[in-house]
């Protein structure tokens, strides 16, 4: 079995009352469909993590073929035949919710189609167009609170400031934070190990965290290492409403019988 | 404890009930050395400490 296969999207419309051909795509729309093809090939990958796309375009009516590793677009006809067979985009994650929901906006503005597929056996083909409605419900996820633990691996930016947290296990979040707040810190936080105090949209479906959607509510200087200071300084907070608690008098009576 | 083999090593986090949190915060509590010890042991060794909600609301 060859070690690559190519993911196909085709763009049907019309040019002046003639099926549209590659001379007609312009370059912003290419640009714009390279950006969704690569985010629907390698959604957990960056640019730079990911294998080599090569592309190739074709007439009938343009015919975008994207050729990459097999494993790559196996799991591109698997999100398309899911996608497919339930009419919804809403379990997906949001990355390649985005990127559907790119191509349905621009199909019902440009008056284009798309269609989806690869040159696996048996591969689906996903239809988008004017009649289709792939676009997330707005219940599918919700603002949300959440602290993150993790090590700063940049932090600035000169339009959109922002800090990248690289959290274990999950990648890197990247949180919006104000100039004047990353400004205002005395202390270099550029590689040391924070807590976040974030706002962001967390998906009902999937739990997972949009990680663009961040926005910095507080830093919070995180250190795992012992300290009898800051332990001693709980402590003394603490006192004022320990000091005549019993604590297994105190679990009896908040938990009740529960788990008696 | 450090150096020595407790059985921590397969552990890839706690989950902390109420109890250990009074402990911990209450010096006078019988059990408050206990609960610093282990307190200790699991920052010194890396073990990620989970709290749930039902806990901070006790």
């Amino acid at each position: 079995m060859e070690r690559t296969a190519t993911f196909e999207v085709v763009v049907s419309g019309t040019k002046g009352g003639q099926p549209m051909m590659p001379e007609d795509f312009d370059i912003k729309a290419l640009r714009e469909l390279l950006t969704e093809v690569e985010v629907l090939l390698f959604p957990g990958s960056s640019s730079r993590d990911r294998p080599v796309i090569s592309y190739e375009v074709q007439p009938g009516s343009v015919r975008n073929l994207f050729r990459t590793g097999v494993q790559a677009v196996a799991q591109t006809s698997a999100v398309l035949a899911l996608v497919a067979s339930s009419g919804t985009i809403d379990m997906l994650e949001p990355r390649t919710a985005r990127a559907l929901e790119a191509m349905q906006r621009w199909a019902q503005e440009g008056d284009v189609a798309f269609a989806l597929r690869t040159s696996l056996p048996g591969s689906p083909e996903l239809i988008i167009d004017r009649t289709t409605h792939y676009l997330r419900t707005e219940a599918v996820s919700v603002e949300t609170e959440l602290y993150l633990y993790g090590r700063v691996v940049d932090a600035g930016g000169k339009e959109r400031s922002n800090i990248h947290l690289q959290v274990e296990g999950q990648g890197i979040h990247v949180i919006d934070a104000s100039k004047e707040f990353l400004e205002g810190l005395d202390k270099n936080i550029l590689y040391h190990r924070m807590g976040v105090r974030a706002m962001g949209r967390q998906n009902l479906q999937t739990g997972e965290i949009e990680k663009n959607s961040l926005k910095l509510l507080e830093l919070i200087d995180y250190d795992e290492h012992f300290e009898e200071a800051y332990l001693k300084r709980l402590q003394a907070k603490a006192r004022g409403w320990l000091k005549d608690t019993d604590p297994d008098q105190y679990l009896n009576d908040v938990r009740g019988t529960y788990g008696s | 404890m450090s150096g020595v083999r407790t059985g921590l090593e397969t552990i890839t986090g706690v989950l902390l009930d109420t109890s250990f949190i009074i402990r911990l915060l209450k010096v006078d509590d019988p059990l408050h050395p206990n609960a610093k010890a282990w307190f200790k042991e699991l920052l010194d060794r890396g073990v990620p400490m989970y709290l749930s909600t039902v806990a901070v609301a006790e």
